[in-house]
Formats: structure tokens, sequence, C-alpha cells
């Protein structure tokens, strides 16, 4: 009799656990929606306003203007990844698979990703393997995955420093891309911190680098989303590289 | 060649004044509306070519107003474009149920609204 109460009493508290997650799920997902609203307002007139369209703004004002956009779209970086990240821990992300070239994702995302490595003087060199074509995947999560991965590298390394992009297949049926940077690097005893939430490793005072502390762990999970691995392998003063594999083509996630 | 005539409907007032101001910086006729009632009001007064509608209204709610409007002979060739609150899937093909003509994902991009409008004006009308 005592083992059948016991198996009802974790039932009933499986079920609580099950409940207050989705509530802090749907929660996160309001918030994150309220706050969104009025940002877009910040975001929006600061634009309007550095492209001069009211009137001629003088150079402390655009570069005011400038620091209110940055803080702006960092802010909704943040928002955005914390929403993901929820969504992803209620098992509520969804993965649309389609199938597309891993050349023509690259250059998407990497025309994001030139414009910070030119203001750093930092060469991005690509080698993607001809043989690996197209792939089946959630096309806008992929992109994610890359451009979190490309802008940490640009980030975290010097100006005038070297960012490798490689991808190539890494079996029958899966690939992997590659990330290499000449950056700051990361000690080993840190590689197990570097994928949780809200770590960035150079925390508080000598922070020296923006970021939400998020990339790293959204991109984890995104890429295990799709039944795929990342590691990292890296030497302080001389680089990190950090490498994903996937499978050619993942199955369809429904919420 | 007169300025096109473009009505913004949104009930967030910060929202209304951004796309507003940035279509009427661009050269738009720019009239403005907090909700459904308004919107038609201004319809009455003046016809515009282009209404650029946010779906979540409070009252009557923009799909809506959309079907009344295609429902209607002396509205069905305003061209209506749905601002979409959340990217997502579904809401697109909602609004395209309803009869709009094209859609917009919130948040707006100042520097492209102007061109994306323009762009749904050129467009062969549609059906009647």
């Amino acid at each position: 009799m005592s083992a059948i109460r016991d198996i009802t009493e974790r039932k009933i508290q499986e079920r609580r656990v099950q409940e207050a997650n989705r509530l802090k799920s749907e929660f996160v997902a309001n918030m994150s929606h309220e706050l969104r609203t009025p940002l877009n307002g910040i975001i929006g007139f600061s634009e309007f306003l550095i492209d001069e369209k009211p009137g001629p703004l003088n150079p402390k004002q655009r570069e005011y203007l400038h620091d209110i956009l940055e803080s702006g779209r960092h802010l909704l970086q943040l928002i955005n990844d914390v929403l993901d990240l929820s969504k992803i821990e209620a098992g509520k992300m969804t993965l649309s698979p389609e199938r597309f070239s891993v050349s023509e994702a690259m250059g998407e995302a990497l025309t994001v990703i030139d414009a910070m490595a030119q203001e750093k003087g930092i060469d991005i060199r690509t080698a993607i393997d001809p043989q690996l074509g197209k792939v089946t995947l959630d096309r806008a999560k992929f992109k994610q995955v890359l451009y979190n991965l490309l802008s940490n590298a640009v980030k975290f390394t010097d100006d005038g420093g070297e960012v490798r992009i490689r991808a190539a297949r890494s079996g029958p049926d899966r690939f992997q891309v590659q990330v290499a940077d000449t950056g700051i690097g990361i000690r080993r005893e840190d590689f197990s911190r570097l994928f949780a939430a809200f770590e960035q490793l150079e925390s508080g005072a000598d922070r020296r680098f923006q970021g939400t502390g998020l990339g790293l762990a959204l991109t984890k999970r995104i890429v295990e989303l799709q039944r795929g691995t990342i590691a990292v392998d890296s030497e302080v003063g001389k680089g990190s590289t950090f490498t994903v594999e996937l499978p050619l083509a993942a199955e369809e996630v429904m919420a | 060649m007169k300025p096109a005539r473009v009505l913004v409907v949104d009930d967030n007032p910060t929202n209304l004044k951004l796309a507003s101001d940035v279509l009427d910086c661009a050269g738009f006729e720019v009239w403005k509306a907090a909700d459904a009632e308004e919107a038609l009001a201004v319809i009455q007064r003046t016809k515009p070519d282009l209404i650029l509608m946010d779906i979540a209204l409070p009252g009557m709610d923009g799909l809506t107003l959309t079907r009344r409007l295609k429902a209607d002979a002396s509205t069905r060739d305003i061209r209506i474009v749905a601002l979409t609150a959340f990217a997502m899937k579904g809401d697109d093909e909602k609004a395209f149920a309803a009869g709009c003509d094209g859609y917009i994902p919130k948040p707006i991009d100042t520097r492209k609204l102007p061109a994306q409008i323009a762009d749904l004006l050129q467009r062969s009308s549609p059906p009647s």
C-alpha cells in the first residue's frame, strides 16, 4: 500500500513541478513581450534621429545617440536570449528544418560579423568543403549558432587578429563547423563554466567585454536540441577553437 | 505626383508616432488612428491608399476591421498591411486569410519601412 502511495505522491509532486515550470515560462514569455514594446520605441526613435531624418546632429549628440542605440540593442539581445533559454527549458522551442546550403547561411551570418571584424582589423577566413553541400536543419537557429560563435571570436580577439572558419563532413550523416580565433583564450579549468547561463569568465570590475553571458549557454542548448554537440579547445593567450557537430538532417521538433 | 495616403492604426501611442513620423518624413501623407473606430472615421473622411494596421487593437481587432473593409466595395481596394506582434509563424497566414495584402513584423525597422510601404503600394491592385 505504502509503495502505491509513494508513487502517487511522487506523481503529484512531479505535476506540481511541471506546472510551476510552465507558469515560469509563461511569465517570462509575457514579460519579455512587455519589455520589448517600450524598448522598440527607444531603439526606433534613436535610429530615426541618428539617421538625421528630423534634422542635423552635432558630433556629441550623435555619439550619445549611438550609446543609447547600443544599450538598447544590448538589452533587446538580453531579453531575446532569456526568452529563448526559457523556451528551451520549458520544451517549447520548435525546430523547422529546411534544406539550405551551409555556405549560403555562413555568408548571411558573416554579413553582420564583417562590419565588427573590419572595425578591429580582424581577418576572417572561411573554408567550406564543397563536398558538404546542403543540410536539412532549422536555418534560423543554425545561423544563430554561427552568429554567436563568430561574434564571440571577433569580440575576444585583439585588433589585427585572425578568425578561421572551417566546415566539412565528419561522418556519414554528420558535419562539423569549427570557429578558431587568435584571441585571449580560456583556461582549461574554466571550460565547464563556459556554457553556463550568466557566466562571463572575466566577471566583476575587470570585465572588459560587453555581453549578456547567455550566448554560449543558449548556443549549447540550441545545438543539443538539434542532436548536436559543442566542444571547446583553447590556450590562454593563443586563442580558442569551438567545434560544433550537427547531423546533416535534423528532425522536426514541435512545441 | 500626389503623395500616397497612408493610415497608420496602432493603439500604442509611441509606436503610432514612430511609424507615422518615419513615413511622414519619407514624403507620405500620413493619417493616424488609435483604434478601429477612429480608423473608420478617418476612412470616411479621406480614403487612404494603404493602411498599416496593428493586429492587436482594443475593441474591434485589426483582422476584423480588415475583413470588414475588404467586404465593402467602397473600401475593398485599399491596400492593407498587417503589423504582426510576434514574428511568429501563423500570424502571417491569419493576416492573409483576413484579406491583408501584406504584413510587416514588429518592431518596424525605421530604415526599411518607407521602402516596404512604397513596394506594397506599387504592387498591382488586389483583385476586386
